[in-house]
């Protein structure tokens, strides 16, 4: 029996209709047994981990005006469904941060956004936008560009919070500080030196990705993806155009495939190399930082091959990549995989065994298994906690099930196991990347092009120039992909975690709704019960230790 | 009003000063009448040029290229401008590394007035410049909406190379400097 039809069976009438499109199944419920439904699912059906909560405006006028979205996961069977609630404009919706604590945060970002909201929230605020903000942007009639005539609003700068106890002191971080890595602000309330508590406050870099989103085409959308975790740009590319292909229904030939996890694995690496440089430095240890640098230095080379760019590449295209590799590229990968671990020895060396870093990093910051779970944590945090969960062996894409990977996992859940959680991950991709190259297919790099991308060049205005690809060119240039109605959820293990997309289609050049799941946001949200206990300078190991990005944080 | 200490007699030798062998009596001759001239303007401008301390104050993924332009590849202590500081009060420099938002402005504001004069601005990338893609309801569409700024650098982000030039042309446009406007 599926989950729909034992739904229906405990709740009868609450059950809406089910509808399945690309395999995802979307259940509608009514808002009054949302709570009873969701406990149920949690405690009977096994569904412990929210994947994602967020809102859709279905557009002015619509009678049923909102739609609050509940992804849900069973992660001992890898089942997924998907929650709808529809609600008209003002009406209220119960919390479900009692049943999955990772809700909180959702649910004030939907508060923030449509300005739903939940009934029960223990703190229902604004999480991205300051206090004194007006409107909320994500709703269809809120003009994109705002209040063009304010560009200040002191509620970001003013302190907004209640103390736990009356006999503490409160100390302000960031959002201007070395260690916060980026602009990131906590407040921490201290007794002596013990932290009691801490309040993350985000949104110091939302940007409105997701608004942005609406306005422009789905391969316009590319470039705003790899400004989110700004460290490892080819892992929200390959997040956002698996998303649109699923979407398409569309598959890449092999060899994009793999060009695209060599890219990926790639940024992994990457972005380790920079938590580990960052995180060293933050605790003390300046000389990683400049070893760390080195190697992204020579990754940085490689990803200009391929793509021109140090940095932001926009390198995949719907159904493959832009350009197949350059000559020199694999020959330069393959001098990076023969060095690369003796690069790693050299950071372990210097950390691994130093005393120091033992005193700093074991014991402290520690995450348990369950509260992992509750909190949705993702990526090397829950590994480091001892759960052995992994998207690329879950939900293998991308054709990660070709190759031959461990998944390192953690022992005691604190700093030191996360850090030798990441140390193996970095290994883990150079084995990947070294099968990469040694099984690299030969073949077409573009599902289509033309009909998905734009078309080659040489067709366009080269030497085999024709009037099809002239007008697939200009097709692709003045409207792009239409999708098919409907609405997907992708996935990717991105460095931090699960970077997911959920992209609804209205069949139009644009999406109708993108929503993106970031994996540092979610992280975040589990500072507090890192921090709690310890003291005031263990706050900079938790930070590094969650591996936060702002960009990805506050989208 | 502070106690002041009383000073002790500080006797400071100079070493003696030997005339170099290698001139000839000729050369001695022409140059003996010469005076080295400068104004003080050149003199502290020419000082001040060489150890510009930025303020470590990233905003976005330009941060991480100024981040590569400090570390060992690109060295930017070859312009004395290695010494990035936490605290604005330190600091002659503010690199406007990324988005500034809305929420962040005010921020911003403060942390420059913060810092002491003489101080100068950059604005490191498109974001930072005039808004770059950002074009929405939560994003300032150029610093130099509420700071002045003396050099801009394009990109998204820029390049190390980028940013060093910045550097060496925010020395040039401080040799020319007044040191009366900027004390």
């Amino acid at each position: 029996m599926g989950i729909f039809e034992s739904l229906k069976a405990r709740f009868g009438e609450a059950i809406g209709d089910a509808r399945e499109f690309r395999g995802e199944e979307t259940i509608y419920v009514s808002k009054e047994y949302l709570k009873n439904i969701c406990l149920w699912l949690r405690d009977v059906k096994g569904f412990n981990f929210l994947v994602d909560l967020c809102g859709v405006d279905r557009g002015v006028g619509k009678t049923d005006r909102f739609e609050v979205v509940y992804l849900l996961r069973n992660m001992d069977t890898r089942e997924q469904v998907r929650l709808k609630v529809r609600i008209r404009d003002g009406e209220r919706v119960d919390t479900v941060s009692d049943v999955w604590p990772t809700a909180n945060w959702h649910e004030r970002e939907v508060y923030d956004m449509f300005g739903i909201e939940f009934e029960g929230h223990s703190n229902l605020e604004r999480l991205y936008l300051p206090d004194d903000y007006e409107g909320f942007p994500l709703r269809k009639d809120y003009p994109v560009r705002g209040d063009t005539n304010r560009i200040f609003y002191e509620g970001g700068a003013k302190t907004k919070y209640k103390p736990k106890r009356n006999d503490t002191t409160i100390l302000n971080m960031g959002p201007q500080h070395p260690s916060t890595h980026g602009v990131l602000r906590v407040i921490l309330e201290l007794e002596g030196e013990t932290i009691v508590d801490a309040c993350p406050i985000v949104g110091y870099l939302h940007r409105g990705t997701e608004k942005l989103a609406e306005q422009k085409t789905y391969f316009q959308v590319l470039p705003l993806t790899d400004r989110l975790d700004y460290l490892a740009p080819p892992s929200n590319n390959l997040a956002y155009i698996l998303a649109v292909e699923k979407l398409l229904g569309i598959e890449p030939p092999a060899r994009a495939k793999y060009i695209r996890v060599i890219m990926t694995e790639l940024a992994r690496i990457a972005s380790h190399l920079i938590w580990l440089g960052t995180h060293a430095m933050d605790i003390g240890a300046a000389t990683v930082f400049l070893y760390t640098f080195r190697e992204r230095e020579y990754i940085y080379e490689l990803w200009e091959m391929v793509a021109g760019a140090r940095f932001h590449q926009s390198y995949f295209r719907i159904g493959g990549v832009k350009e197949d590799l350059p000559e020199e590229f694999i020959p330069a990968l393959k001098k990076f995989v023969d060095t690369f671990p003796r690069k790693i020895d050299e950071y372990e060396g210097l950390l691994t065994n130093n005393k120091i870093w033992r005193v700093r990093t074991e014991g402290v910051a520690v995450l348990s298994k369950e509260d992992a779970i509750r909190y949705g944590v993702t990526g090397p945090i829950l590994r480091g906690s001892g759960v052995k969960w992994d998207l690329r062996k879950a939900y293998p894409y991308s054709g990660y099930e070709e190759f031959r990977f461990e998944i390192p996992v953690g022992e005691v859940g604190d700093t030191f196991s996360r850090y030798l959680v990441r140390l193996e991950e970095m290994r883990q991709s150079r084995e990947i990347l070294k099968q990469a190259v040694e099984k690299l297919p030969d073949g077409p790099i573009k599902f289509e092009p033309g009909k998905y991308s734009f078309p080659d060049p040489e067709e366009v205005k080269g030497s085999r120039a024709n009037i099809e690809a002239l007008i697939h060119q200009f097709k692709q240039v003045i409207e792009g992909v239409k999708p098919p109605v409907g609405e997907v959820y992708q996935a990717v293990e991105a460095p931090k975690g699960e970077l997911g997309f959920y992209i609804v289609s209205d069949g139009s050049e644009k999406p109708y709704r993108m929503r993106i799941r970031s994996p540092s946001l979610i992280n975040l949200q589990a500072l507090p019960l890192l921090v709690r206990g310890h003291k005031v300078a263990d706050v900079v190991t938790a930070i590094g230790s969650i591996d936060i990005v702002l960009g990805e944080v506050d989208k | 009003m502070g106690v002041r200490r009383p000073v002790e007699e500080v006797l400071i030798e100079f070493p003696e000063v030997k005339p170099v062998e290698e001139i000839t009596e000729e050369e001695l001759e022409a140059i003996s009448g010469n005076v080295l001239v400068t104004t003080l303007n050149k003199a502290v401008n020419w000082a001040r040029k060489w150890s510009i301390w930025p303020c470590t104050f990233g905003l976005a993924c330009c941060a991480i290229e100024m981040m590569a332009t400090a570390a060992s590849h690109y060295d930017m202590s070859r312009f004395g401008a290695e010494v990035f500081r936490a605290s604005p009060r330190q600091a002659d420099l503010m690199i406007v590394a990324g988005t500034v938002t809305k929420k962040m402005a005010p921020i911003v504001k403060k942390v420059y007035e913060q810092m002491p004069e003489p101080k100068w601005v950059i604005a490191m990338g498109t974001c930072a410049v005039g808004g770059g893609i950002y074009d929405s309801y939560a994003v300032v569409q150029g610093v130099d909406k509420f700071l002045p700024v003396d050099i801009y650098i394009p990109g998204c982000p820029p390049r190390p190379e980028a940013l060093l030039q910045a550097i060496l042309m925010l020395q040039k446009k401080i040799e020319r400097e007044g040191i009366k406007n900027k004390f």
